[in-house]
């Protein structure tokens, strides 16, 4: 298996710039979720990789070796694509077995390792799927199919382009298990595009959040979640409540931030973010972070009144969407347990919030 | 009561029957006309037929150079249709593949033999080749005629490729297929219809073409469009009728072939 490691990599399709100096390095064997909107660079950073798009500065490297001037076809990179792209005009088993003619394996190696690669992606089993054509087939059997034909050339690194962005919800899920499962199995260096968080979170060993061209952040699932440096990245990777304003005081080992709509709040800030009074500083709280309790029953320094304005029952969670008395919307994730004798909560209910400290994020300026 | 709801449900219907049935008589008409002549036992073209007979047919056999003008015009069809499928085919490839200064005016010129009335072009090119000292020959008809079938070919080849996902050629490219095997591997199969119906398009095209054989046909050779109407300058007997029957003929097995091989819907890009 190997590594991948782009250095200032740099691509501009006329005046649009979609890679600006990305640096980037993949261990072997990593699962690596290129995060963002669209028309961050994702798929460009990805393309660049398989040699599809050619920087104009930078150098990518796999398994230590330059890849400048080495064409697609020797790099081998196997890639999934967004809508698959199988071949419309040979049918299943030559789909899979082109990566090997082409490469000029004896026809009887061919045969066998075709039906270990159907094994391999669960699709062994349906009868005569070997000699079936695309079209034949539903959007998850082409998906497997697709994997297939990328796997059987047995690639140094796997490249998926939005790979379940064409299925629906329950076998989007079941397949990223599968799929999952089988880059473990065969611990093959992934890179994979998407503009799915959930996703992103629930493959990635790491996660690259990608704004215009750059990385934004790089880290694990927990530390772009639970540490995101920026506004953006905060948005992004799930949903969050922010405060902006000014530290007014130092208040009981922490600082006193007052909001732009007045309220204040107390936070402490990490070590490696040093703030003073009268700096300006943006704050997040991830709202399953926010605990809601009756108004005579409150946990915190300054804790603020809210009064409940929408309520969204989601089964296992509710969301509920607050005002404070000085204006400041928060939104509230709370899990559906057993109310016991407590009524539940209602529209125009106002409500004390609470927080611990340290889960209030302070985010670097954009 | 009844009978007008009942004139209002049909009526629609069978204005439609009746347009299609009187289109395809416009069409097929005049087709079976020429067939029904070419069995006439008649010494004049005549309609209707007074009787029935194959003579014309075995006459064929005895019209002066009749033969040797029909295999002119075969090898000359083949032979432009290749030419016209290899050029046409690339410059569809850069057309469609590549943006670079001039390319919509490329495109113009190369259907400018559409919009030029051929004539005009025939005249042009034997000025041409008169000017570069080239005598008429087999040669000059072949650059005449792939000239003027060259857009046939690159109007449908421009379609096919248009049509194709481009990232198909990048995935056989990540399979290990060089530029080349990915073109013959999987560009030429998934293009063929388009091929197919420019081929065929180009073959007819340069078949049955009068106006640009006349300026750069030589002394010697005569293509079958000519010497069919040297023929009925002279007589008008329903030879001609069988000539024109052998031709429908052809021109079906052609159709079938087309059929069996990529489906016609498909060829004609419907």
């Amino acid at each position: 298996m190997a590594d991948v490691h782009l250095s200032q990599v740099t691509k501009r399709f006329g005046k649009v710039l979609a890679m600006d100096q990305i640096s980037l390095a993949v261990h072997s064997g990593e699962v690596v979720a290129l995060l963002g909107p669209s028309g961050c660079g994702k798929t460009t950073t990805m393309r660049t990789i398989a040699g599809l798009e050619t920087p104009n500065a930078g150098n990518i490297y796999i398994a230590q070796h330059d890849m400048q001037g080495i064409p697609s076809h020797k790099r081998a990179v196997g890639m999934v694509f967004q809508d698959y792209a199988l071949f419309p005009h040979l049918s299943i088993q030559d789909n899979i077995a082109f990566g090997l003619k082409m490469r000029k394996v004896a026809s009887t190696t061919v045969r066998s390792r075709v039906h270990d690669v159907l094994k391999l992606v669960h699709l062994a089993d349906l009868p005569g799927i070997e000699q079936r054509y695309p079209h034949q087939l539903s959007g998850g059997q082409r998906q497997r199919v697709a994997l297939a034909r990328s796997l059987v050339t047995a690639p140094q690194v796997l490249l998926l382009d939005e790979p379940f962005g064409a299925l629906d919800k329950k076998l989007r899920e079941s397949m990223q298990v599968e799929v999952r499962l089988l880059q473990q199995q065969l611990g093959i260096t992934t890179i994979f595009v998407t503009h799915d968080q959930e996703e992103a979170l629930t493959l990635a060993d790491r996660i690259a959040v990608m704004r215009d061209g750059r990385i934004e952040q790089m880290g694990t699932p927990h530390e772009v979640y639970e540490s995101p440096r920026s506004r953006f990245v905060a948005d992004f990777i799930g949903v969050s409540n922010f405060f902006s304003g000014n530290v007014e005081a130092e208040y009981e080992g922490g600082l006193l931030l007052r909001t732009v709509h007045g309220m204040p709040i107390w936070f402490k800030p990490p070590l490696r973010q040093p703030l003073a009074v009268g700096d300006t500083v943006q704050l997040a709280l991830r709202p399953e972070k926010v605990t809601m309790l009756p108004c005579d029953d409150t946990a915190m320094p300054y804790a603020p009144f809210a009064t409940v304005q929408h309520i969204v029952y989601l089964g296992t969670v509710t969301h509920y969407y607050t005002r404070t008395m000085q204006g400041e919307e928060i939104i509230i994730y709370a899990q559906n347990q057993d109310m016991g004798h407590r009524s539940p909560v209602a529209v125009g209910d106002v409500m004390s919030l609470s927080w611990k400290p340290e889960h209030l994020l302070v985010l670097e300026a954009d | 009561m009844r009978w007008r709801r009942r004139i209002a449900t049909w009526a629609p219907w069978g204005m439609l029957y009746g347009f299609c049935g009187l289109m395809l008589l416009f069409l097929v008409a005049p087709i079976v006309i020429v067939l029904l002549v070419s069995f006439a036992d008649a010494e004049f073209v005549y309609f209707p037929p007074p009787g029935f007979t194959l003579r014309w047919y075995a006459h064929l056999g005895r019209m002066e150079g009749l033969v040797p003008s029909f295999l002119l015009s075969l090898r000359l069809a083949l032979l432009v249709s290749a030419l016209a499928l290899l050029l046409g085919t690339t410059a569809s490839l850069a057309l469609v593949r590549y943006t670079f200064p001039g390319r919509q005016w490329l495109n113009t010129f190369l259907m400018s033999p559409l919009i030029f009335p051929p004539i005009i072009t025939g005249i042009a090119l034997l000025q041409f080749f008169s000017t570069l000292g080239i005598r008429a020959t087999f040669f000059t008809l072949l650059v005449g005629h792939t000239l003027i079938t060259i857009p046939y070919v690159v109007r449908n080849v421009t379609a096919s490729l248009q049509g194709l996902r481009s990232n198909v050629e990048e995935a056989a490219r990540l399979l290990g297929a060089n530029p080349w095997q990915t073109f013959w591997h999987i560009t030429l199969p998934l293009i063929k219809p388009g091929l197919v119906a420019g081929g065929i398009f180009a073959f007819i095209t340069s078949f049955d073409n009068y106006t640009i054989s006349m300026w750069l046909k030589s002394a010697e050779d005569t293509p079958l469009p000519m010497r069919i109407f040297f023929y009925i300058e002279r007589v008008m007997d329903p030879s001609v009728a069988a000539v024109s029957g052998v031709m429908i003929v052809f021109s079906i097995v052609l159709v079938i072939v087309t059929e069996k091989v990529v489906g016609l819907s498909r060829a004609m890009n419907v």
